[in-house]
């Protein structure tokens, strides 16, 4: 069975981005630009989303609200958080609430976003 | 005084004769020219021929101020009217005198009086321009240090649209390092080009805006590209998911204006809407010319602004905020930089809810091109 990703990113660019760095993965990605979208393909039972990569600050929706659907749904794939936001109390308060895995702070380095993905992703193997 | 044709007194009253400290005797049968001072004799003898050849009555007070001398050498200012009068033996002049010593005198202290008044104007008026001076200083301070507390906010909403670009610059220079094909080696280029241009011009709109506003002159200024820079950094800045700015712009002549003041002025109004709304709401941007005016309507659907707080929320640190949001500068830096520009602002609440400023600025043309510099 094959390995995703889910990036939910309000911009395409970013969404890009992360695709860039993850496309020698053995992931495959996938891409939402709205909470809608995600819930429509983490509902899609013929994938297998092992992690979920949230932006926190989007139009419509924040990053906090999605994420809690996501967990109220699928309390079993691993979130983790990418922000341009290097806001230290709201990742306390996020990681506090919610049960992500990692928060990352844009801009990334392509090594330390596999690390966690890797590391989200055998979380996951291990609970779910 | 009767004065003959060969200048000879004829006749002299005893008021005259004091008047120069004469007895009658002393002056009657003596030329006329002993009550004249030295230096005036040439010009009394011309003013004598060109007279004889054109006798006509010369009334008090008309022509120079003269000048007659006692018998003890002493000057003083007189008054002289002359009436020719023709006798059996020849002209003869009737002449007047009154000796004006005492009305020169207040005359004299009446002029003194005028320029000291004038000088006491003139230091009233430097000491009010001063004070004028002081206070554009001090506004100008104020100005400064309400926008640099404003950038404080920014920044850190800034930091945001800095790092989401800067994410993609850097993820696509990881990817070019590691391709080997040059088309899509030129791709990432293009794209890290793109990136690095968007994040230039973000820090370009914050540092306008930082700026100190008493560097600039006036200049000619397009509201509707102020308009749109202010909604850029608001949008950026405050971005706030809840809420929409929507602007509607029509074509305005300029104004004249320092610029980063202006989009201070409608970003303080935006910050202020964004703040007045609870939940999700719009903030709606409108221009239009209203004859030699330009007039900016902000309306927002937030809370309005309760009726007794209408006439206060220009007032200095009037603030319903906590405070966390703000030391009440904002609208009164508004209202401050309006005036300024000799323009006007006014808050209501509109009948369909939430608050509505309407600024209107003065068109600016040739002539306050010059004049108008606050």
């Amino acid at each position: 069975m094959k390995h995703h990703v889910l990036i939910l990113d309000d911009e395409a660019d970013v969404r890009t981005a992360i695709r860039l760095q993850l496309k020698d993965t053995r992931f495959e990605i996938l891409e939402a630009e709205n909470v809608q979208q995600a819930i429509g393909l983490l509902g899609d039972n013929a994938i297998s989303i092992d992690v979920i990569i949230c932006d926190v600050r989007m139009p419509g929706i924040s990053g906090v609200e999605a994420v809690t659907t996501f967990q109220r749904e699928y309390p079993t794939t691993p979130v983790i958080i990418l922000t341009g936001f290097p806001d230290v109390a709201l990742a306390v308060d996020f990681m506090k609430k919610n049960d992500v895995v990692d928060y990352l702070t844009k801009p990334v380095e392509k090594d330390k976003l596999i690390a966690a993905v890797e590391q989200a992703a055998q979380g996951r193997k291990l609970f779910g | 005084m009767v004065v003959g044709d060969r200048g000879d007194i004829q006749f002299v009253n005893q008021t005259l004769a004091d008047m120069f400290g004469y007895s009658l005797e002393e002056l009657l049968g003596k030329p006329v020219e002993i009550l004249l001072p030295e230096q005036h004799l040439a010009a009394h003898r011309r003013h004598v021929e060109n007279y004889a050849r054109r006798p006509e009555p010369r009334p008090m007070g008309a022509g120079r101020d003269l000048e007659g001398v006692s018998k003890d050498g002493r000057r003083f200012p007189v008054e002289i009217g002359l009436q020719p009068a023709q006798t059996y033996s020849g002209w003869i002049v009737v002449a007047t005198l009154i000796d004006i010593t005492k009305r020169k005198a207040i005359e004299e202290r009446l002029r003194k009086h005028e320029e000291r008044l004038e000088e006491l104007v003139a230091e009233r008026t430097w000491e009010l321009r001063e004070a004028q001076r002081e206070k554009e200083r001090v506004l100008e301070h104020l100005i400064q240090a309400e926008k640099m507390t404003a950038v404080g906010t920014l920044v850190s909403g800034i930091g945001h649209e800095i790092n989401n670009p800067l994410y993609v610059v850097l993820a696509t220079a990881e990817a070019l390092t590691d391709e080997e094909d040059l088309a899509r080696c030129r791709a990432y280029g293009h794209e890290i080009l793109k990136q690095a241009k968007d994040i230039a011009e973000t820090v370009k709109n914050l540092s306008q805006y930082a700026q100190p506003g008493a560097r600039h002159d006036l200049q000619r200024v397009d509201i509707n590209a102020s308009i749109a820079g202010a909604v850029r950094l608001a949008r950026r800045a405050l971005r706030d998911d809840r809420i929409e700015i929507k602007t509607t712009t029509s074509p305005a002549p300029d104004i004249l204006a320092k610029p980063e003041e202006i989009r201070q002025v409608v970003f303080n109004i935006i910050r202020n809407a964004i703040q007045a709304i609870a939940d999700k709401g719009l903030i709606e941007i409108h221009t239009a010319q209203e004859g030699d005016w330009v007039a900016v309507r902000i309306q927002d659907t937030g809370a309005g602004i309760p009726n007794e707080h209408l006439k206060r929320v220009f007032d200095p640190f009037f603030t319903t905020k906590g405070p966390d949001e703000g030391e009440g500068l904002g609208l009164y830096i508004v209202h401050q930089i309006v005036t300024r520009y000799r323009g006007t602002i006014d808050v209501e609440n509109p009948a369909g809810g939430g608050a509505r400023f309407v600024i209107r600025f003065p068109i600016a043309d040739q002539k306050n091109a010059e004049e108008e510099r606050p």
